[in-house]
């Protein structure tokens, strides 16, 4: 899984968050501003630092469950298994954005 | 030797302070602590770890119990009924016979496959993998095809708006009510408009009708004027001859601007 870090494409993600916070505040949609700005303030930095989250995450179960620690190295398994999910709070905070309500 | 012990032994060796090791490999103290206390270190810093300290990676990688219990494995035959039963195949003291060399070749293999299992390369690394970037790239043009789309229909539907109102569209910018002033036998009556939006010049005929006891229908006038903003009210009282109920109210005529 060959990574780039590609600001252009992070800038785009932050560009198209406050599209549509912009969007729903002139459309007066406050219901679920609360919920978009959180899972777009948890799912940019969390589709970026992808890598390093898995990382920690090992690092921590081998911590407190493991009798050797380790490097922490994550599976592929865990890498896209987290980008999806870190995808599929982005999609949705898209989708909030577009509720009239 | 113990892999904590021997990092701590070395790093003194070299004259160094913790902090000036984790400062070396640009680590924090506290980890240079935890390494010394006998934590494995990181792939990414065993490597530096090795070349600051002059330790081979092996070393780093194998524990002191490993060490201890594979010594007498690994030393000269002691133990082993080949050379205890005077077969006169021991080695000369101090080098391995056929026996161990095996074994220690068979550790040695052991050691750089598991210096490539833990001191793999990286998988990954933090950023978007090319297929992320394809599909973030489409999923984002998406929304902002669809924002574009619907906030230019509400654009466009604004500046349609109609300026005046008339007696076809009041509807949508005046709330007109008509309520009784008690519940039973009432002779008056409030007739109450509701702007909706700001308007500027109303002015408002309405025609109500009512049907009075013992005199049937009769139609009254009421007549609204002046500005009002939104959510404004406006009141006229109406009052009948006789007690009587509400009807219907029509709109004879309206005019007024919009903002």
């Amino acid at each position: 899984m060959k990574n780039k870090k590609d600001r252009t494409f992070l800038i785009c993600q932050i560009i198209v968050a406050i599209v549509g916070l912009v969007v729903m505040i002139i459309n007066s949609r406050f219901t679920f501003m609360w919920a978009y700005i959180v899972c777009m303030l948890c799912s940019i930095p969390a589709i970026y630092f992808n890598y390093t989250l898995c990382k920690f995450e090992n690092r921590w179960h081998a911590r407190w469950n493991e009798r050797n620690p380790c490097g922490g190295e994550p599976s592929l398994f865990l890498m896209y298994s987290n980008k999806i999910a870190e995808w599929m709070i982005f999609i949705l905070a898209l989708i909030l954005a577009l509720l009239p309500i | 030797m113990k892999r904590g012990k021997m990092i701590s032994l070395k790093r003194e060796e070299k004259g160094m302070t913790v902090s000036e090791l984790a400062k070396e490999l640009n680590v924090s103290e506290w980890r240079v602590e935890r390494w010394e206390e006998g934590e494995l270190p990181d792939s990414e810093h065993l490597l530096n770890l090795s070349a600051v300290l002059d330790i081979p990676v092996e070393e780093l990688l194998r524990d002191g119990d490993d060490e201890e219990d594979g010594a007498k494995d690994l030393s000269y035959g002691e133990g082993y009924g080949i050379n205890g039963a005077g077969m006169n195949v021991s080695p000369k003291v101090g080098e391995p016979d056929n026996y161990n060399k095996g074994v220690l070749k068979k550790a040695e293999n052991d050691i750089s496959t598991l210096k490539e299992t833990v001191v793999a390369t990286p998988s990954g690394r933090d950023g978007y993998g090319i297929a992320e970037r394809v599909f973030g790239y489409i999923v984002m043009a998406i929304f902002i095809c669809i924002v574009i789309v619907t906030e230019s229909m509400q654009f466009i539907d604004w500046i349609n708006r109609p300026r005046e109102l008339t007696t076809e569209n009041y509807g949508d910018y005046i709330t007109v009510s008509v309520d009784p002033v008690r519940n039973y036998n009432c002779d008056e009556y409030i007739v109450t408009i509701e702007a909706k939006e700001d308007i500027t010049d109303l002015n408002m005929f309405l025609e109500i009708d009512f049907y009075l006891y013992m005199k049937g229908n009769v139609e009254q006038t009421v007549q609204f004027s002046g500005s009002i903003k939104k959510g404004e009210k406006l009141e006229k009282r109406v009052y009948l001859e006789i007690f009587g109920t509400y009807t219907r109210y029509r709109v004879r005529s309206i005019s007024g601007g919009l903002a």
